[in-house]
């Protein structure tokens, strides 16, 4: 059973502290939630566990199965188990999706194994279906104008391929119809078991009810701020997070703007 | 370089060799004169499919002269086999009112010897030239293009693709001049350099006064694999008309870093994404060889001039 653990993580970027010492500790077979207003972190969170190079670790460690990844490459994270569907998928003209995806298969069987490719092909195919994906998007170029919920269900069509142990699923509802968004559901939730930890980032209850977590985390200004149980989703969807910042005086003053006055300009006002 | 036996044994494939015996298929209008190659198109029936020209290089200049009469419309693949010794090649098409020619113009090979590639346009009123070129040759080339945009609503689009590998000079010299109202233009050109290599690229367009409502657009992107390698880009727009729609996007770099990120959050190695990166950009070259022998031997022909990249 796979275990991430985050502990104490610090991150800044030009000495703006985003992250501020955060735990986390996922079990294979867990399903956790995080949410939180925008801009609080929780991608650079995700970005963080994957390696992306644009952040550096001020302190605190991540650790997979006791293993610190912090000096491992992005890709040496990947073998080892991780997987990070993104908040933006990125377009890579000119590359088919068959042959990104078969490439980024290959590189899991490790060394000296190869790929069968009949194999991986009718695997390929499966999965696209169960996701009522398109079978052309295999052979377009990757998310190059794929529409919002494709690029999303072809984060998901990776991961079912790849067979992470902990798979960080940013915004994955976004962009998604009521239609994809159940689809997506019942194939994450398909794909649960001991052998898998959920981190799902969401704004909204809806994608929490197709894919039930453990734990909601709720994450506001860096931080992990609260976490407990279903109930929690329902009381965002709700309430918001006001009532947390009172709770834990959380001062916004960013929102806190005085009204400017425009000055004279011209206006049409209809009665 | 030896012509392959998949070439001849293509129906649709004309060879153009050192030997007297050449191979000209059950085309006509094809001519051998003092001064080189010479196909003249007039008849469309008899150019229904597209056809693979190939060409082997050789240590004395060759020319080809391509003459597409009114509203003749082919798809053909032009590909030299460079020696060697390669002499300068020269490359002259010209399209009546109306004719449309696909053409893809494939370089690869290997020379020891520097040498120029001329090519020179003549488009007269609505003909269409969309040009696509692959340069994979192992040496120093360059390659100078003179397109006439000499028709009213005659319209470019060029598209070049050039690989070039250890210590070797790549020099390219692109002049368009659109010489009469409602022309389009759109020049791309994709450059990799790989190891050492040197490459430049100067890209002229000109709308004279009076050639209202022409378009005129160009995109350069190179890719520098090694510290040592550069790529330099020159684009210039000459225009004396205020009525145009002319623009130019640039972007010379090293591998776009989001789209790496992206390939090795996927497990694949950073030699592994980049070259899949690589390909992608080579992709638009691919597409267009029918050939496919031609296209393996292109693919061996890219990966020899990749051959020890230090990703
Ligand atoms: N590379 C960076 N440079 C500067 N600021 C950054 C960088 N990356 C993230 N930030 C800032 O860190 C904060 C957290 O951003 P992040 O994308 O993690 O938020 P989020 O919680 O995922 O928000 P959302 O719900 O809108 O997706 C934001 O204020 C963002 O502008
Ligand atoms: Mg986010």
């Amino acid at each position: 059973m796979a275990v991430l653990e985050i502990k104490n993580l610090v991150v800044s970027v030009e000495d703006q502290v985003i992250l501020n010492q955060i735990n986390l500790v996922i079990h294979g077979g867990e399903t956790h939630a995080i949410m939180g207003p925008n801009g609080t972190g929780k991608s650079t969170l995700a970005q963080v566990i994957m390696g992306h190079p644009k952040y550096h670790i001020d302190s605190g460690e991540i650790l997979l199965d006791g293993i610190r990844l912090n000096e491992m490459s992005v890709d040496e994270r990947s073998r080892a188990g991780l997987f990070l569907a993104m908040q933006n998928p990125i377009e890579v003209p000119g590359v088919t999706n068959f042959d990104f995806v078969k490439s980024a298969v290959q590189a899991h069987l490790g060394e000296g194994k190869h790929l069968r490719i009949g194999k991986f092909i009718l695997a390929m195919e499966d999965a696209a279906k169960d996701l009522k994906m398109g079978s052309g998007l295999a052979h377009r170029y990757v998310n190059e104008g794929f529409s919002g919920g494709e690029k999303k269900r072809n984060e998901i069509l990776q991961m079912k391929l790849i067979k992470p142990k902990i798979a960080l699923l940013d915004e994955i509802d976004s962009g998604l119809d009521v239609d994809a968004l159940r689809i997506v559901g019942e194939n994450v939730t398909a794909m649960k078991s001991p052998d898998l930890g959920l981190v799902l980032i969401t704004h909204y209850q809806r994608l929490l009810d197709s894919i039930i977590p453990d734990y909601v985390h709720i994450m506001i200004r860096g931080a992990i701020v609260k976490t407990g149980g279903k109930e929690l989703i329902a009381k965002i969807d709700a309430d918001g997070y006001d009532w947390l910042k009172a709770e834990l005086g959380i001062d916004e003053f960013v929102e806190k703007k005085k009204p400017i006055s425009l000055g004279t300009c011209a206006t049409k006002s209809v009665k | 370089m030896k012509t392959p036996n998949f070439f001849l044994a293509d129906e649709c494939t004309i060879l153009f060799g050192k030997k007297s015996k050449d191979i000209f298929g059950n085309y006509s209008g094809i001519k051998l004169t003092s001064d080189g190659w010479s196909i003249r198109v007039s008849n469309q029936k008899k150019w229904k499919k597209p056809v693979t020209i190939v060409i082997e290089g050789s240590t004395k200049p060759v020319n080809l002269h391509i003459h597409l009469g009114a509203d003749i419309s082919v798809q053909w693949s032009i590909d030299y086999l460079i020696n060697l010794k390669q002499a300068n090649i020269g490359i002259f098409i010209k399209l009546d009112k109306g004719a449309r020619l696909v053409l893809t113009n494939v370089f690869i090979g290997k020379s020891n010897k520097e040498f120029t590639v001329s090519r020179i346009i003549d488009q007269a009123i609505a003909s269409e030239l969309d040009l696509s070129s692959g340069i994979v040759v192992d040496g120093n080339i360059k390659i100078a293009d003179h397109y006439e945009l000499n028709g009213v609503g005659s319209r470019l689009k060029a598209t070049m693709l050039a690989i070039a590998g250890q210590n070797e000079t790549f020099t390219s010299i692109q002049d368009v001049f659109h010489n009469q109202p409602l022309t389009v233009s759109e020049v791309t050109n994709l450059l990799v350099s790989a190891k050492e290599s040197q490459m430049h690229v100067d890209v002229t367009e000109t709308i004279g006064k009076g050639n209202y409502q022409s378009v005129c657009h160009q995109n350069n992107r190179g890719i520098i694999l090694e510290e040592k390698g550069s790529i330099t880009v020159e684009p210039k727009l000459i225009i004396d008309e205020y009525d145009v729609d002319a623009g130019h996007g640039c972007a010379i770099g090293q591998i776009n870093a989001d789209e790496l990120y992206y390939l090795l959050s996927r497990g694949m190695d950073e030699a592994t994404a980049k070259r899949l990166i690589i390909s992608g950009y080579l992709s638009p070259l691919y597409k267009r060889i029918e050939n496919p022998g031609f296209l393996k031997k292109l693919e061996k022909a890219i990966e020899r001039q990749m051959k020890g990249v230090d990703y």
